[in-house]
């Protein structure tokens, strides 16, 4: 019974998107241009070096990237701006008084209202996919325990900032300064490889570029590759450990937040 | 009785010095929300600079433009768009949002010059001397740091009528984006589209794009005069004053499409409300 409120909770979202048919295509053009920024400067960049790889392994790399961070919401940190206007105007009390899980309750909402977004970044990484001459089974597992971490990263992001609206009314900055972060060093705008010495190793031990470096390298790289594993166990390390404290967290802005309400 | 031309220019210059003023109490009501920007634009700053330091670090031109070439496009392209979220952005979102929620009514019922009163809804003068100097100052610094180019006079002052001139017209192309909340009642993808459209070229000199790219950003979306072809002028990699006057003719006939598209707009709502 409980997890049809969150089905529902769900189809709700996506119909709440869906009435404004023309503004949903629109929006998946701005997508689409806002991509073909990306690629257009990497491919001039790619005429001045030999270091960046065919322009068909670009395609690739950045379709498979940007279609990665956006369906794990990894970038603009949406669901942070979810939490944060239910924080900040209304919607948290009614829904801690529920007897649903808050959290859960809002994901599923959000993820409602993604679902046409989601569709598109599929719809992306599948288009990326075409690009690359080559993939084996092995490769597209791996993909997609990396794309499982890469939700789960997200979700911490999102989770830290979000809860965040507990303590400062102006969190969506913070989404915006961490949006910035996010996209320089999750590899959605420069791959990681790019970066050399040590600014590059502290990157492959962040939890950054699970985000969408790893998803897309894993894909074109030998999976025995250094660089791959390396990010592979710094990511499974932030889960384990970021996880349960984004969740601690929270709980403690809830806390915070019923002492001002009573 | 009809209004004089001074006293048309005269109640306009009213209008935004009096919105100025207001956003400027608004902005400093809030004073949390300045730093957060603040702290928003330096990290977006900063980590754009590393972006190209890791480019440059690899390449040594991009589209035939040095490290210092690049970092001053880069600094064209920030004038351009803090100008853009001062007084443009901002007033095009006001102007989506009053016309989904219904509030637009009561702007119509206003005595005022509408189109001029919502252009100029909000002047965030808080966010040039808060946001845009200290965001800018790392840039700046470089740029003085790596400087290996030549300006001349007159570069300066073409490439600074072809900013004008495009960031008009860009204004005019998002504001006709946006004027999309009256039919479609929804103004938010129209409005991300139209920046995506305005700001990329942000990141590509006006020399790397082909030919019929060149024509459509100098034209139907005027993305390539603020920026590239501003940067370029500065720079003396382009020197056809035949540009200039491109650049002043499509500003033009923007301002002339915003007008019309505006009457257009106005009459879909009146049809829509009544």
């Amino acid at each position: 019974m409980r997890i049809s409120v969150y089905k529902k909770c769900l189809l709700f979202g996506l119909a709440q998107v869906t009435n404004y048919r023309v503004d949903m295509l629109v929006s998946v053009v701005s997508k689409i241009v806002s991509l073909l920024g990306v690629v257009f400067l990497w491919s001039i960049i790619g005429k001045s070096t030999d270091n960046v790889g065919s322009t068909n392994s670009l395609l690739a790399y950045f379709l498979i990237a940007n279609g990665v961070q956006g369906l794990v919401d990894g970038e603009s940190l949406r669901f942070s701006k979810e939490i944060n206007a239910k924080v900040k105007m209304e919607g948290l009390s009614g829904l801690l008084l529920r007897p649903v899980n808050p959290i859960l309750y809002m994901y599923s909402s959000f993820w409602g209202t993604r679902g046409v977004a989601m569709t598109m970044q599929l719809l992306l990484i599948g288009l990326g996919l075409s690009f690359l001459e080559r993939v084996e089974v092995f490769q597209i597992v791996l993909f997609g325990v990396s794309l499982v971490l890469a939700f789960i990263v997200a979700f911490v992001f999102n989770m830290f900032i979000g809860s965040m609206s507990f303590w400062t009314p102006e969190a969506n900055h913070l989404q915006n300064v961490m949006s910035h972060i996010l996209k320089v060093f999750s590899g959605v705008l420069i791959p990681v490889s790019f970066f050399s010495g040590l600014a590059k190793q502290v990157l492959l031990l962040s939890p950054f570029p699970i985000l969408a470096y790893l998803p897309s390298t894993v894909l074109q790289k030998n999976v025995d590759n250094t660089e791959i594993l390396t990010i592979f166990g710094a990511s499974v390390f932030w889960c384990l450990v970021l996880l349960p404290v984004s969740i601690w967290f929270w709980k403690k802005g809830v806390r915070r937040y019923e002492a001002i309400g009573i | 009785m009809k209004q004089s031309v001074f006293e048309e220019v005269g109640l306009r210059l009213k209008i935004m010095k009096v919105n100025a003023a207001f956003s400027f109490r608004e902005s400093i009501a809030y004073s949390a929300n300045n730093w957060g920007g603040l702290a928003s634009t330096v990290v977006y700053m900063i980590t754009y600079l590393v972006f190209l330091g890791a480019i440059f670090g690899r390449v040594k031109t991009v589209a035939g433009y040095n490290y210092s070439e690049i970092l001053l496009f880069t600094l064209v392209s920030q004038f351009n768009f803090y100008l853009a979220w001062i007084w443009s952005i901002k007033n095009i979102e006001t102007l989506g949002e009053s016309v989904k929620s219904g509030f637009f009514d009561l702007i119509l019922t206003k005595p005022l010059p509408t189109l001029w009163y919502v252009t100029f809804l909000k002047i965030n003068l808080t966010m040039l001397l808060i946001e845009m100097w200290p965001a800018t100052l790392p840039l700046i610094y470089l740029l003085v740091k790596n400087a290996e180019f030549v300006i001349s006079l007159p570069g300066l002052l073409w490439g600074s009528v072809i900013f004008i001139c495009g960031h008009i017209a860009i204004h005019c192309m998002q504001f006709v984006f946006g004027l999309g909340a009256f039919w479609a009642g929804e103004y938010k993808a129209m409005n991300s589209l139209s920046y995506q459209i305005a700001f990329f070229g942000d990141s590509v000199p006006i020399e790397a794009y082909p030919k019929w790219f060149l024509t459509l950003g100098v034209s139907i979306f005027p993305f390539l005069l603020h920026t590239a072809l501003t940067t370029s002028f500065i720079l003396g990699k382009t020197t056809d004053l035949r540009w200039v006057l491109w650049s002043v003719l499509v500003m033009v006939v923007f301002l002339i499409i915003k007008k019309k598209m505006w009457e257009k707009a106005l009459r879909a709502y009146s049809s829509a409300s009544s």
